[in-house]
């Protein structure tokens, strides 16, 4: 299951964004919380991008304003979880926000899921996978 | 956990009703904002992994 992270630009007005393809991230400069997945999952996406890493200038940012970093022009795009960035750059910003998801460059980590007991399957069929609900 | 679910399907049915109760319980949220949040969300759970089974 892909992980919902994606590297997110800003622009100014729809449809004016300069960076339409991972690879023109080359030449740009990268916030990136350090302790976040998609600081450690960098190397696999720019790999997986084909995008040369050492033409991008990644720069230490703080989780909670990665996308004041955006709108104020600090940065060229940031990395993190899409929805909760995305929403305060378009909403406060003003911008609309161009996604390039981690996924579609090979970077499938784990997201959310449940895991049930053995046990708890016994004793309670209900809980098996074939009994959730569909999206 | 199927209450959470069931909660997470209705408040994709109902994304206004569920942004202000959102605001209800964290009154300084903004709704349309709230909202967004949720619309990324619905957008990504089905992958093409994911696609045809349960939720979770």
């Amino acid at each position: 299951m892909p992980a919902y992270s994606a590297a997110i630009h800003g622009g100014h007005r729809p449809g004016q964004f300069r960076h339409q393809t991972p690879k023109e991230l080359e030449g740009k400069t990268i916030g990136i919380p350090t302790g976040a997945a998609q600081f450690q999952q960098w190397p696999a996406f720019a790999k997986g991008c084909g995008i040369d890493a050492g033409k991008v200038k990644i720069v230490k940012c703080r989780s909670r304003r990665g996308g004041a970093a955006v709108i104020n022009g600090q940065v060229d795009a940031i990395a993190g979880f899409a929805q909760g960035w995305v929403p305060s750059i378009e909403i406060r910003g003003n911008k609309q926000a161009r996604l390039l998801w981690y996924a579609d460059c090979g970077v499938t980590a784990v997201s959310n899921g449940i895991i049930v007991h053995p046990d708890l399957l016994k004793q309670d069929p209900s809980s098996s996978e074939a009994s959730w609900p569909r999206a | 956990m199927a209450a959470s679910l069931k909660g997470f399907l209705y408040g994709r049915q109902h994304p206004d009703e569920a942004a202000e109760i959102i605001k209800k319980y964290l009154p300084t949220s903004d709704l349309a904002i709230s909202r967004r949040e949720m619309e990324l969300s619905w957008a990504t759970w089905v992958t093409p992994n994911t696609a045809g089974k349960p939720l979770g």
